[in-house]
């Protein structure tokens, strides 16, 4: 009997898949990416898998990159030890206590807490009614699972004075302690009577069972035989069990031989950039000069540098480098320049002989396509393309105010305020052109 | 125990330009004297390509000898979290100081921040996040801290989501406009701490603060306004650092520490006598 296992799992209605043997428990949230592998690898792990092979193998598969969400529940010495990677949570008694996106990964929690909670993130309170049932082993859908200690009395001494093994049949348990209603779904944490931290936790436990960590010693108050899962299993030890990583010390840097200084602004003025990561891309276009010779879109009233008036200048044709078309603003507040093109999508993927930049948006209801559209820049012209997306790339209309959708394969100019949606994902286009 | 990698978290810090800080153990492996560490975290899902390009960029920048950038130790990934290891100064930062600084104070840890910008631009990077947030006050001097890291892991981008829209006077209008970020970029940024530090005010006193995109095309049609509370050769230090030609501000990073440090000890001079 492990801390873990004496704990009734309520599911999280949602997308995405809870699992739970005696001394793990484990959720992966649902992201069609890979709902694949993550099916293959309960698959392989069998139907009793043991707690060390089971984080070994999402060890692996998370620093292989290929599981990119998961949070879990270890038995381990001195209290359970939860991890928590990509878009889950860790609550206990109803705190957020790990947050796979920020850090920390990992954490020990105090063996007397009474619910710990692991959950995808940013679960509507629509997901939060946990479904009426007890899981106890095995895998089913759902976006979270929360692990109550059970009440003192519910499974120590049955009528006939026999003990039960606790998990040979799945009723559900009386929970929580104390008595909640249970016909109220969502208990709210802050009103529910809370575990006194000063009594030891053993005290808190059933009567009857040891509390807490196993020490691979037979169960002394059961004789005979007990299936293979019910054997004891030793807890882990939390110094043994972390989750890899990879690093590189910095401290004994050097500098490189070839180490290139950041132009002056002078050189940078008369097109001597030549280095940096867009040379390769850099485009040359015919534009006119303004009278501090800043080089500009002749179809501009303004120099986009100083802001200078060009009405009354003469409109001599010169090549230079393409400076910036302007920046598309997202609806989260991310902006990117437009001194490339970008193909945008979940996970896009280059077009051939294209050198757009690859710009990879996150987008929670699949109504983005991996690669979704394209901001090609064409002389001083910003063309939006749709590359063949599932729900379609539209441009808002002010003149009817209605979306137009774009035909697949046609070549749209953006003007400066446009706004443009990509499945739920909106931008703003603004252009530097003055005038 | 609250841990990443092998680090053992004993604090949060605050946010960073794209992350968490957090305050941590220092590792055996480290062979530093410091027994606690700055660690900053960011969600990405590194690829190994990216990786390697984060390896890069930090060695070289952990490379530079200079007294005014924030020493880095340790850099590396655990699942989707990247995570940086570098030296934790306790006095705070120019956004929230330990203890109370004199407008001197204030000048000289701006003109240890353009030192540390300029060690920076002459290996070829620009530091992309100067604000007063990333300006450390160190034992024995400044320190600039904090490199944006953006245009390695998302190139093109100029803002990240996560930024708040009163941290965007820090970037240059050319910036903004989608222009690469250079020595100029990285003054106007100075420019724009120097005058928040002396003066508590922005740059725009009207930005908009309820869409990024009206602030931004405020900023673009907009010149900036400077306080009040500013002495002649300040005002005059960031007038030219904001000017709206790149080509019009000092040269180099260089060039205002100089100037900053001058007249910092100008000011000490005066009040001493």
């Amino acid at each position: 009997m492990t801390d873990l296992d004496l704990r009734a799992g309520q599911i999280h209605r949602g997308l995405g898949v809870v699992a739970r043997w005696p001394d793990i428990a484990l959720v992966v949230p649902s992201d069609s990416a890979h709902d694949a592998i993550v099916d293959q690898m309960f698959h392989d792990l069998g139907p009793e898998p043991e707690a060390p092979q089971l984080v070994s193998a999402i060890n692996q598969m998370l620093t292989e990159g290929r599981l990119k969400s998961v949070a879990m529940l270890v038995e381990a010495t001195g209290g359970p030890l939860a991890m928590a990677f990509g878009p889950v949570e860790v609550l206990v008694d109803g705190q957020e206590t790990l947050d796979g996106l920020r850090g920390p990964v990992r954490q020990q929690l105090p063996q007397a807490a009474h619910r710990l909670t692991i959950r995808a993130a940013g679960l509507s309170k629509a997901a939060e009614p946990v479904a009426p049932y007890d899981l106890r082993r095995g895998i089913a859908p759902g976006a979270g699972l929360t692990l109550i200690r059970i009440a003192a009395a519910a499974p120590a001494a049955p009528a006939n004075g026999k003990p039960v093994p606790p998990a040979a049949k799945a009723v559900a348990p009386q929970v929580p302690t104390p008595p909640a209603e249970p016909d109220r779904p969502t208990p709210d944490p802050a009103e529910e009577p809370t575990i006194d931290p000063e009594r030891p936790a053993a005290e808190q436990s059933p009567p009857g069972v040891r509390s807490g960590r196993f020490d691979g010693a037979e169960e002394p108050r059961d004789p005979a035989p007990v299936p293979q899962a019910e054997r004891a299993r030793p807890a882990l030890d939390p110094a043994a069990m972390s989750v890899p990583f990879r690093s590189v010390v910095l401290l004994d840097a050097r500098p490189p031989n070839d180490v290139t200084p950041l132009p002056l602004a002078e050189e940078a003025k008369t097109g001597e950039l030549s280095r940096g990561e867009l040379d390769a891309g850099r485009v040359e276009v015919q534009g006119i000069l303004c009278s501090r010779q800043h080089f500009n879109n002749p179809r501009a009233a303004y120099c986009m540098v100083c802001g200078i008036s060009m009405l009354h200048l003469p409109h001599d044709l010169v090549t230079g480098p393409r400076p910036t078309l302007g920046f598309i603003v997202f609806d989260d507040g991310s902006t990117f320049g437009l001194d490339r093109s970008y193909v945008i999508g979940r996970e896009p993927v280059p077009a051939e002989g294209s050198n757009a930049q690859l710009l990879v948006l996150s987008e929670n209801n699949e109504t983005l396509s991996r690669t979704h559209a394209e901001l090609r820049l064409e002389d001083w012209m910003v063309q939006l393309l749709d590359l063949g997306s599932t729900n379609g790339t539209y441009v808002w209309d002010q003149t009817f105010e209605r979306w137009n959708q774009l035909a697949p394969g046609h070549l749209v100019e953006l003007s400066s305020g446009d706004t443009v949606a990509l499945g739920r994902r909106t931008f703003v286009f603004e252009s530097v052109s003055r005038g | 125990m609250q841990q990443i990698a092998d680090y053992e978290i004993i604090q949060p810090l605050g946010e960073g330009s794209q992350g968490q800080f957090w305050l941590a153990k220092t590792p055996a492996r480290l062979e530093v004297p410091d027994t606690v560490v700055a660690l900053k975290t960011l969600t990405y899902a590194a690829s190994d390509a990216d990786f390697a390009r984060l390896t890069d960029h930090l060695r070289l920048y952990a490379s530079i000898d200079s007294p005014n950038l924030v020493r880095l130790y340790d850099l590396g990934q655990q699942g989707s979290l990247l995570y940086i290891a570098g030296e934790y100064l306790e006095a705070g930062s120019l956004a929230q100081p330990a203890r109370p600084l004199s407008r001197v104070d204030v000048l000289r840890s701006l003109a240890g921040a353009a030192l540390g910008a300029h060690a920076l631009h002459e290996v070829g990077i620009p530091h992309r996040s100067i604000r007063p947030g990333n300006v450390l006050l160190g034992e024995p001097g400044p320190k600039l801290g904090d490199v944006g890291l953006s245009q390695l892991l998302s190139p093109g981008q100029t803002i990240t989501g996560a930024s708040k829209v009163n941290a965007i006077e820090y970037l240059s209008p050319e910036l903004i406009q989608g222009q690469q970020a250079s020595r100029a970029s990285d003054i106007w940024a100075l420019g724009a701490t120097l005058h928040k530090a002396l003066t508590g005010l922005s740059l725009y006193p009207d930005l908009p603060t309820d869409s990024l995109v009206a602030a931004l095309r405020h900023i673009l049609n907009e010149r900036p306004v400077l306080g009040d509370a500013l002495r002649n050769p300040e005002r005059r230090i960031i007038e030219s650092a904001v000017a709206a030609d790149p080509a019009d501000r000092p040269a180099t990073a260089l060039s205002v520490a100089g100037e900053i440090a001058a007249e910092a000890d100008h000011q000490s001079e005066k009040a001493a006598t």
